[in-house]
């Protein structure tokens, strides 16, 4: 769309919040400047725009990097490709093929220019006709292949646009009637075969590959080899290749060898490669390519096929860049989901972790089996004590219960057994039942269990609340301990606890069973 | 001439010519954007390369001072 003068001044006028009037006016200052400028032989800068110079009559504008990359940001991350597969002197398909449109302002391009320029294209044509002709020939051997055993068509197909399609590719030299002929092709009348004159086509299309021991076939192999082939001898090598005539070479199940194509690309110890492939061009096999070529579609296709040479060539060979691209996308839809999945799988840990731990907490589950660590653990918190403390006299069965010491000098005095308690037990703790070890949480306190382990409920370092504590609990008909422990930090602490259990896991189920006695924290330890 | 103004003047342009719009500046000259297909090229070195699409400004002046 051309943004004309006014709309431009409109759009000015809108952008800088001025009147129409105001903005062109401040438009002829800015050209009247420019004027000075290139008047005294100066460039005139409009930053983050481009620089205008004067350069003889007409003023020349380069754009800033700013712009350019601006306009072209839809290609923005866009670096050349290197193309592999082409060996260093080899031509690619196309050079410098850019698009010109109808209203360019560099309408100095002469056509005549480029038309001369045409032939300069010819080994590059050559070299992509080859190609292409290989192509079509492999896609005629699948083709036959599948279609074997089906009925051949005796209706003559119209030439396509082979001539404007390959106008481009092939040598101005290459005469109109030649072109015609390929063209024509499979044209079976006889006024068709007198203007071709050529071998008639079959509807074998592998026969065009042959050199017919006919004439006809001969000349037209000749003509053709004028035009493509490098060598002269080429040609001949074709002609002295067997015939098989209109016939098809070879029986459906067959497909046809390379022999009988003559070509001698199959043979490795030809010299030149190139004339191995001379057999192909000869105006039979053309109009027979032409044929294949109809089949393929319109004119369009055509050239995206050649354009598809360089790229076939290119996929062969690992293309850093673009193979790159679909990788990277490909790695990228691989990474997805295979994150998607860890981050899942650790959601689903953590739930279960934490779910987990608040049903310990809450006492929910059975911890049963984890309390030998929670016992080891309640035993180093027990401040120091018990082993500074009395190796109190809990011989088995037959001393009393030293649950109290009141003498703090004698915590380390071990008592002896058969010293009499003087202890200021409360009166309703039971005296301590000698005998065998006898477990449990309610009962008589039993000296011999004082091995085992026991509930503790608290560490006071008041006395008169710990015993206070000691006595509600035994009136609870509850096995309670009260024990003087010293501590660095807190100087004594009274440990107020129930229970005499053989194990700690006896200890936690006990505590598990009577939630309604234990509220509260609670700990697991040792008796002594 | 301010330099806000010469700014606003390069934007307008700019946008225009990011929307594929012919600009004429009356005075000065025809602002246009064409556009080069990517194609191959061979360097000095032999290699061959693909240059990517790109849209080159161009100005037909019509400069009258």
């Amino acid at each position: 769309m051309l943004i004309d003068h006014e709309k431009f001044i409109a759009l000015l006028a809108d952008n800088a919040g001025l009147s129409v009037e105001e903005a062109e006016k401040r438009l002829s200052e800015l050209l009247s400047e420019m004027a000075d400028a290139f008047s005294e032989d100066n460039a005139y800068e409009v930053e983050g725009f481009g620089i205008f110079s004067k350069l003889g009559q007409a003023v020349h504008f380069m754009p800033s990097k700013e712009l350019e990359t601006e306009i072209n940001y839809k290609y923005a991350g866009m670096s050349p490709i290197e193309l592999p597969g082409f060996e260093q002197g080899e031509k690619p398909l196309r050079e410098a093929e850019a698009e010109e449109e109808p209203d360019s302002f560099d309408s100095e391009s002469d056509p005549d220019e480029e038309a001369a320029a045409a032939p300069a294209e010819e080994d590059t044509a050559d070299d992509v006709f080859t190609e292409f002709l290989q192509m079509q020939k492999e896609e005629d051997a699948e083709e036959e292949e599948e279609q074997a055993g089906g009925t051949e068509s005796d209706t003559p197909q119209e030439p396509s646009g082979f001539d404007e399609t390959f106008a481009g590719l092939i040598d101005d030299d290459f005469e109109q009637d030649e072109i015609d002929a390929a063209g024509r092709g499979h044209d079976l009348t006889d006024s068709g075969r007198e203007e071709a004159e050529e071998t008639p086509m079959t509807d074998d299309p592998f026969s065009i590959f042959e050199s017919s021991g006919t004439e006809d076939e001969k000349t037209a192999g000749a003509d053709a080899e004028e035009v493509f082939s490098d060598s002269p001898e080429a040609g001949a090598e074709e002609n002295s290749q067997p015939a098989e005539g209109d016939e098809r070479p070879h029986s459906s199940d067959e497909p046809p060898g390379p022999e009988e194509w003559g070509i001698d690309a199959h043979k490795e110890d030809e010299e030149d490669n190139e004339a191995a492939f001379t057999g192909l061009f000869s105006d039979s096999e053309t109009a027979g390519t032409e044929k294949q070529a109809e089949k393929k579609g319109t004119e369009d296709d055509f050239i995206p096929v050649v354009q598809n040479v360089s790229a076939k060539a290119a996929r062969q060979t690992d293309t850093p860049g673009k193979e790159e691209k679909p990788k990277k996308a490909a790695k990228k839809d691989e990474v997805n989901p295979v994150v998607s999945v860890i981050l899942y799988m650790i959601l689903i840990i953590l739930i279960t972790g934490i779910m987990g731990y608040v049903l310990v907490h809450f006492n929910m589950i059975d911890i049963s089996r984890f309390t030998k660590s929670e016992a080891s653990v309640a035993q180093t918190v027990q401040p120091q004590a018990p082993q500074t403390v009395a190796e109190q006299s809990q011989q088995p069965a037959e001393t009393p219960e030293p649950v109290l010491d009141e003498t703090a000098g004698s915590n380390a005095e071990p008592q002896t057994p058969g010293e009499p308690a003087d202890e200021p037990e409360s009166a309703a703790q039971p005296e301590p039942a000698a005998g065998p070890a006898d477990f449990g949480l309610t009962g008589a306190v039993n000296a011999a269990a004082n091995q085992g382990y026991t509930i503790v409920l608290f560490h006071l370092s008041n006395k008169n609340s710990a015993e206070r504590e000691f006595e509600t609990l035994n009136n609870n008909g509850l096995r309670a301990l009260l024990k003087e422990i010293p501590s660095a930090k807190y100087g004594v602490l009274y440990r107020v606890s129930i229970g005499q259990f053989r194990t700690a896991a006896d200890a936690a189920i006990a505590a598990g069973e009577n939630k309604n006695l234990i509220t509260g924290e609670y700990s697991i330890t040792k008796i002594n | 001439m301010t330099k806000e103004f010469l700014k606003i003047f390069g934007i307008t342009i700019r946008d225009q010519l990011i929307m594929k719009n012919t600009v004429e500046v009356k005075g000065l000259g025809t602002f246009k954007t064409e556009h080069t297909a990517q194609y191959q090229k061979t360097l000095a070195d032999g290699r061959v390369v693909m240059l990517p699409p790109s849209d080159d400004i161009q100005f037909k002046s019509q400069f009258e001072g």
